[in-house]
Formats: C-alpha cells, sequence, structure tokens
C-alpha cells in the first residue's frame, strides 16, 4: 500500500463550475421569458387598431411638418443616429429612412447636410437625433466601428488593404484618410461615407428617454448640435 | 436474385458427355423478391381448400330435461329425468354441464376462403422464383445444396424421359441433390398435437422440386413417389410448392425445356407475358439499393466538383481603441503621437514643479534679478516648443 505513487485528485476547476451554474441560471431564465413571451404572442383587435392609427396619425403630423421651413445646419459634417421607429411608422416615413441607410435602430451615418438632406431629416424628425460630431468621436466610431461595404457584404476594416483597393483611385489609401474626408467634409465625402456600413451602435445605458419630442424642449430627437458627442461616447 | 449478382447465362448439367450446353437467365430470376406479399398470398391460398366444419346443432340438446325449481337444496339447472340409473339427476343443456351444449355452438355459414387478386398471387409466384436462385436464401431455409455446381440448377431435357425411379435417384446423386432428399426423409416424424387424430398424424421436411416442361412426362412417376421431392409442371407453378410455408428459397431443380419457357410465361420487366394476360414483372424503385457505392463510383465522382478544402474566415475584428496593435495596423503614427503625448506630459510635470520650487524659496535682490533673466530665457524655450508640437499636429490632421 505504502508503495503506491501518490497521485493528485480529479477535480473540476471551480470557473467551470461557476460557469455551469450561471449557464443553468440563464436557461431558467430564457424559459420564463419564453413561457411569458408565448403568452403575450397573442394579439388583440385592439392592438391592430392602435397600430393603424399610430400610422395614420404619423403620415399626418409628418405633412403638417413639411410645411414648416427647413432648418439649417451650421457645421460641415453631420451624424444621424436613428433612435426609435418600429411599427408605429407609416411605410413613407420608413422610406425615407431607409434612403438615409437607417434600417434598423440605433445605426448612425455621416452625411453632408445639403437642402436635401434636411429636407429628409425633418420628415423623420420624430425618430432620429442628428449634430454635429467632433473630430473625437468622429475618428473614434470609425476606428472601433468602421465596416466597409464591399459587393453588399459588411466587412470590418481591419487593415488598410480594404481601403486602398477600394477608395485607391481618390487618393485615399488608410483610415486616417476617411477620417479626414469624413471630419473637413472633403471632396471625396459622398465616396467615403458610400464606401462605409452604416454604424450599429448600442443602446445606451442612460441617455435616451424614449421621447419622439425634440431635444430643445426636453426630448430624445432632433438636432442635439454639439451634444451629439456626448451620445455617441455613450453608445460607442 | 439480385440484379448485380445476376449471370446472364446459365450451364445446363448434362449426364453424360462433357459438352455444356448453356441458356440465357429468364428475367424472371432478376425480380424484385417481396417476403411481405410471398406470405399474404401462401396464407390466403392454404386457406381456399378448406372445408366447412361445425358443433352438430342437436350436441347436448338430446333430452326433455327440465330444472326441479327451488326448494330442493340443488341449483336450478335442467336435470335429466327418471331414475335408475346415475344419469337421472344430472344437470344438462348448460355450457358448464358435462353432456351440454358448447357456448355459442359454431356454425358452418363461416368465412372459409379467401379472394386473392390475380395480379398478387403473380408477383408472389415470381418473387419465389427469384429467390430459389439465390444459395444463400435456399440454404437458408435449411436446403441441402453443398454438392449442387449451380444455382439455378438446369438439366438436361433427357431427365423427362426417365421411367423409373431407381434410375431417378441415380439422376439425383449425380448432380448433387441426393442430400436434400434424403435429408427430407430423415425428417419424417409423428406431428406434435392434436393433428395426430385429426388425419394429419406424420410430419416430414421439403426436398428438392422437379420442374418439367414437357406436358405428359414419364418422369413424373419416377420422382414423385422418392421421398421429399416434389413434382410441378411449369406451366402451372404452385406458390404452395414453391414458397412452403410461406417461406422464399426452395431448391428447384428445373429441366432445360422448363427453363426455357419461363421467358414466354412470365415475360421480362418491358415485354408483356405471352401466357399470363397483359404481366409484367414488377420493377423495383432503386434498381442498386447500394447506394453508398452508386455514390463512390468512378461514373459519379468524375462528375462532381471536387471538395472546397480552403475555408474563407473573416478576420477578427478587434478594437483599435484599446488593443494597440490592431491600433497600429490601420494607424503606424499612433506610436509617434502617443510618445509625444507622454514625453509632453513628462516636459509639464517638469516644469509645474520647477514652478513651485521657485514660489516656495525666498531669494535676495541680485539672485532673484539673475533668477528673472534666465527664467525668462526657460520661458521662452518652452514656449517655442509647444508651438512647435502644435504645429506638427495641425500639419498632420
Amino acid at each position: 500500500m505504502a508503495e503506491d505513487d501518490s497521485k493528485p485528485l480529479n477535480y473540476i476547476s471551480e470557473v467551470i463550475l461557476k460557469k455551469r451554474k450561471s449557464t443553468e441560471a440563464w436557461a431558467l431564465r430564457k424559459k420564463e421569458q419564453f413561457q411569458q413571451k408565448k403568452f403575450q404572442s397573442i394579439r388583440k383587435p385592439e392592438d391592430f387598431i392602435h397600430e393603424y392609427r399610430n400610422k395614420e396619425v404619423d403620415l399626418i403630423r409628418m405633412k403638417r411638418r413639411v410645411k414648416r421651413k427647413v432648418p439649417e445646419a451650421n457645421s460641415n459634417t453631420m451624424i444621424i443616429i436613428r433612435i426609435q421607429g418600429k411599427k408605429d411608422m407609416h411605410p413613407r416615413t420608413r422610406k425615407v429612412l431607409y434612403s438615409l441607410g437607417l434600417r434598423r435602430r440605433f445605426s448612425a451615418v455621416f452625411v453632408k447636410p445639403s437642402e436635401g438632406i434636411m429636407a429628409k431629416l425633418q420628415r423623420v424628425e420624430p425618430y432620429v437625433t442628428y449634430g454635429y460630431p467632433n473630430l473625437k468621436s468622429i475618428k473614434e466610431l470609425i476606428y472601433k466601428k468602421g465596416h466597409a461595404r464591399m459587393e453588399q457584404r459588411k466587412v470590418p476594416l481591419t487593415d488598410n488593404n480594404i481601403i486602398e483597393q477600394e477608395l485607391g483611385k481618390f487618393g485615399i489609401v488608410c483610415i486616417e484618410d476617411m477620417v479626414h474626408q469624413i471630419y473637413n467634409a472633403g471632396p471625396h465625402f459622398k465616396e467615403v461615407a458610400r464606401f462605409m456600413w452604416p454604424f450599429e451602435l448600442n443602446k445606451p445605458a442612460e441617455g435616451l428617454k424614449g421621447s419622439k419630442t425634440i431635444f430643445k424642449e426636453g426630448g430624445d430627437t432632433g438636432n442635439r448640435e454639439d451634444l451629439i458627442n456626448e451620445l455617441i461616447n455613450k453608445m460607442n | 436474385m439480385a440484379v448485380a449478382a445476376a449471370r446472364p447465362i446459365v450451364s445446363v448439367q448434362t449426364l453424360e458427355g462433357d459438352a455444356t450446353p448453356t441458356v440465357p437467365l429468364p428475367d424472371v430470376m432478376k425480380a424484385s423478391i417481396r417476403p411481405d406479399i410471398v406470405n399474404f398470398v401462401h396464407s390466403n391460398i392454404s386457406r381456399n381448400s378448406r372445408q366447412p366444419y361445425a358443433v352438430s346443432k342437436r350436441a347436448g340438446h338430446q333430452t326433455s330435461a327440465e330444472s326441479w325449481g327451488t326448494g330442493r337444496a340443488v341449483s336450478r339447472i335442467p336435470r335429466v329425468p327418471g331414475g335408475g340409473t346415475h344419469r337421472a339427476g344430472q344437470g344438462t343443456f348448460g355450457n358448464m354441464c358435462r353432456g351440454g351444449r358448447m357456448f355459442a355452438p359454431t356454425k358452418i355459414w363461416r368465412r372459409w376462403h379467401r379472394k386473392i387478386n390475380v395480379q398478387q398471387k403473380r408477383h408472389a409466384v415470381v418473387s419465389a422464383i427469384a429467390a430459389s436462385a439465390i444459395p444463400s436464401l435456399v440454404q437458408a431455409r435449411g436446403h441441402r445444396i453443398e454438392s449442387v455446381p449451380e444455382l439455378p440448377l438446369v438439366v438436361s431435357d433427357t431427365v423427362e424421359s426417365v421411367e423409373k425411379s431407381k434410375e431417378a435417384v441415380k439422376i439425383l446423386q449425380k448432380i448433387g441433390a441426393f442430400t436434400d432428399a434424403e435429408k427430407a426423409k430423415l425428417s419424417h416424424g409423428i406431428r406434435p398435437g392434436k393433428g395426430k387424430m385429426r388425419n394429419r398424424r406424420y410430419i416430414s421436411g421439403k426436398g428438392p422440386l422437379i420442374v418439367y416442361g414437357t406436358e405428359g412426362a414419364k418422369a413424373i412417376k419416377a420422382f414423385r413417389n422418392i421421398p421429399g421431392v416434389e413434382v410441378a409442371n411449369v406451366d402451372r407453378l404452385n406458390l404452395l410448392k414453391l414458397a412452403p410455408g410461406g417461406h422464399l428459397g426452395r431448391f428447384i431443380i428445373w429441366t432445360k425445356s422448363a427453363f426455357e419457357k419461363l421467358d414466354s410465361i412470365y415475360g421480362s420487366f418491358d415485354k408483356a407475358s405471352e401466357k399470363k394476360n397483359g404481366y409484367l414483372l414488377p420493377r423495383p424503385k432503386m434498381i442498386n439499393s447500394d447506394l453508398a457505392r452508386i455514390i463512390n463510383s468512378d461514373e459519379v465522382q468524375s462528375v462532381v466538383r471536387p471538395i472546397k478544402k480552403d475555408v474563407k474566415r473573416a478576420p477578427l475584428k478587434k478594437n483599435p481603441l484599446t488593443n494597440l496593435n490592431a491600433m497600429l495596423k490601420l494607424n503606424p503614427y499612433a506610436k509617434t503621437a502617443k510618445r509625444m503625448a507622454l514625453l509632453a506630459e513628462k516636459q509639464r510635470i517638469v516644469a509645474k514643479k520647477e514652478k513651485l520650487h521657485k514660489k516656495r524659496n525666498i531669494v535676495s535682490k541680485e539672485e532673484a534679478s539673475a533668477i528673472k533673466a534666465a527664467g525668462k530665457s526657460v520661458g521662452k524655450y518652452l514656449c517655442f516648443n509647444l508651438k512647435f508640437i502644435n504645429i506638427y499636429i495641425n500639419s498632420i490632421l
């Protein structure tokens, strides 16, 4: 008996045990959510009436808003972030959002504020917020969340070769050139903005109330001017 | 017989001479084998030779028994009248009494026979013939075919003119089929169960089946009395002989003329039979069901696209703002900018310390003027340095 070699006991790592415990807890929570969701999947006639009425009201308000004066911008570059809108939008409003490239919630695009762009923003004002980004915000967004659009595919910007082979004919060979074009609204702004896939930002922990009122009046939407940088910092 | 294993030519076993004539294999030997149809048809065919039977309708009622009623300390069953014998007073009529009537007496008007579709019957016969050409099935049925030269076993037509059983036995021994007949003879025994007293006393195994093609052949009488051997005409093959008990794989000995008639009797897969109106052999869904072999064959593998071995995977995107390597890949200047920022920070710390130190020490007028002059030159240098850094950064941007 004494001649037997002593061997270490078989054990399971504590990290694995903790992971197992949290996985089981997560599975239970998921099951509960699924059961709740199954119950809530039944939609009542009131829901449909509410939805259709919201769409109708949205169209009416858009028509009223269009009669007002088109807002003006005080910067060369602007960023637009879609912050809400799902079933309560009229299809015409959704089409305007799609033409801006904002196909999903919390997506963002850089634009050069022209009269046409400002007119579109006026139409979709309750669902977007926009402002004037500074160099830090632009740089961090493009470095962290930048993706290229290549053959309708979303390619992450992990290498400057991707940029060079697509935008090299405009003299843009690296990501810093892109930042330069965006910040200064350079001659190739349009090509660079179109080359980038719309940014997909995170939901901010706080900073959005879910309101459709203009930011100047205490809501979430509309022009935030320079204060957009705080929101970008939270959503990046 | 499986199509993949079928040989197109079958040898005819001659009894004298070395010449070996051959005959083509009929298509019926390549038909699909359906044990389910054979079993079903065999069960139904064997029912059609039944004769009606039932208990007598008078059984248990041929007495004038009446119940004694109550008051006698006995049950109320009808009891036989009379006296003097121990039959008197016995219960009767009821199914629980000795000599009484059975419960629900059976009647002769039962459903004794079965209708079988003609097509189904033909499919069963064809399946049985095809199974008899597969040695493994014939052996699995229990036949002794180790000495048989070939299956299906075809003998020349001289066998049909044999008249003596002694000669028939010699022929069977010559082609190696007598072992099976002997096995059948040795299996003769008494039937277990009540069949012994119902005219079914003895049981015996089955041996080879001789199929001849000439009507009125003399070999019928020569072979049929050998124990275990059965005889059948090729025009009137019976499923009860081809698949006894519903089990496939009967050992069949064909004569040459009988074998050659199979094509005209049963037809082929695309030509109808001449004797059975409009009958075509059943075709399987897959002629060769070895799917793995088909896929791996040269004909298929030479056509398919080669395996894609290079897997293109998108590179994992790191966060350049926190991962310095990812940042340097995108912006090599970031290293220089970071170093300059650190140096500028250090420079500001040193300058701040000197400033504080100067304020905390009291100096004389001469020293104060000297320090003031030196301070001006140092301050000028710092201003110039900061201005240079700003210019550099702006030019980069």
